[in-house]
């Protein structure tokens, strides 16, 4: 009696709840596929943004060194008197502008490219209130800044730590890409060499 | 006929599986191809900004002017300009009096990166550093020469801003990239 029953039941093929439970854990599984593909596609986006802030940070940096060599450089009196007009206009008062909590932003739209008397130093430091404004991008130009363009999702935030005869800057961009906010940061330290 | 429901109902499910798992191949070799053609772009930019860092003497080619292609003092004397589409520089390890051994970067009207390390500067001395899925855009991008003169002139250490902007064209998607970054001279302008 009972072989015969199991002998019956092998003969009833699946039900239809077993074959909804064996669609959906194959649905669930290439779903998990996609989600993964998801985050890959993401993640490409991700070092693209990426590549693009690494460069525009590496060039705050750049910015503050070659305005630190024009200084000091070619100062109408002394190197250190160079040095000390540097430091004065990243921080005219100690703790103050690149040197505040808050942190600077440069603005090179002054930049002439006429003028052979230390253009770099011409160029526009501005203290950040709570938030740095957003780089602007300039299509037809190509160029990043903040005299024209749309919003291009990135803010680059200087930070200076001044000390006797060094001058330690940090230069970071920060941009927010699906829901996440991200940042990368370089810094350098920029000393008083001539003496 | 509860086979022929087994049946289709295998088919069907077999048929979006398969579709799925060939899709998921399909966009996992565009992105890992993306990638490596970002990388590429990433290369070309730390390559220029790396040894334009290192190097001396810019000078830069404006709209109208044209890279000599026999030796010639040109490419070794120092030039600014605010926007131009090729740069001609003294590399590390160059020598000051030799007009042939500048490193010579440029961006060519199709929208392809060229480089040369060796002159004389003809057509064969070049090659290209950009892949052909990437066209940059002539008008926008370029370098803009701060402070390449020397002191009787200019009161400026060298600076450099390199821009590449362009699209990325891989199997019908097109993708646009727009990179910056500048470059200070290591060597004292003095």
């Amino acid at each position: 009696m009972i072989m015969k029953k199991i002998f019956q039941q092998k003969h009833k093929g699946f039900t239809l709840i077993e074959t909804l439970i064996a669609i959906s854990i194959f649905t669930v599984s290439i779903l998990a596929l996609m989600s993964v593909l998801g985050q890959g596609i993401s993640n490409t986006n991700y070092a693209k943004q990426k590549i693009i802030a690494s460069y525009l940070a590496q060039e705050g940096i750049e910015y503050m060194r070659n305005m630190r060599d024009t200084f000091v450089l070619f100062d109408a009196s002394s190197a250190q008197a160079g040095w000390n007009a540097f430091n004065a206009k990243i921080a005219p008062l100690p703790d103050t502008l690149c040197a505040g909590s808050n942190g600077c932003y440069f603005n090179d739209q002054n930049l002439n490219y006429a003028n052979p008397a230390q253009p770099m130093t011409d160029i526009i430091l501005t203290a950040c209130g709570v938030d740095c404004p957003s780089l602007l991008y300039d299509e037809t130009t190509g160029k990043y800044g903040y005299a024209s363009g749309t919003n291009s999702n990135f803010v680059r935030k200087i930070n200076v730590v001044q000390v006797a005869n060094q001058t330690k800057i940090s230069s970071t961009v920060y941009w927010n890409q699906g829901s996440g906010n991200y940042g990368i940061s370089f810094s350098e330290s920029l000393f008083n060499w001539v003496e | 006929m509860e086979t022929m429901i087994a049946v289709s109902l295998f088919l069907v499910i077999t048929t979006i599986g398969m579709g799925s798992l060939l899709n998921a191949n399909l966009l996992h070799q565009k992105s890992q191809n993306m990638r490596s053609i970002l990388d590429n772009l990433s290369f070309i930019m730390e390559d220029i900004s790396r040894n334009l860092r290192t190097g001396s003497s810019y000078h830069c080619f404006v709209a109208g002017d044209v890279i000599p292609s026999v030796t010639s003092p040109i490419v070794s004397t120092p030039k600014s300009c605010p926007d131009g589409w090729a740069l001609a520089f003294e590399s590390s390890t160059g020598i000051k009096n030799n007009d042939d051994d500048q490193w010579l970067y440029y961006i060519d009207n199709t929208g392809k990166i060229f480089k040369s390390t060796a002159g004389p500067y003809s057509a064969d001395s070049f090659i290209q550093l950009s892949p052909d899925e990437v066209v940059i855009d002539t008008t926008a991008s370029g370098f803009s020469v701060l402070g390449a003169e020397g002191v009787a002139t200019d009161l400026q250490e060298p600076f450099v801003t390199i821009r590449l902007i362009g699209t990325i064209t891989f199997k019908n998607v097109v993708t646009s990239f727009s990179l910056q970054t500048s470059v200070s001279q290591r060597l004292v302008d003095i």
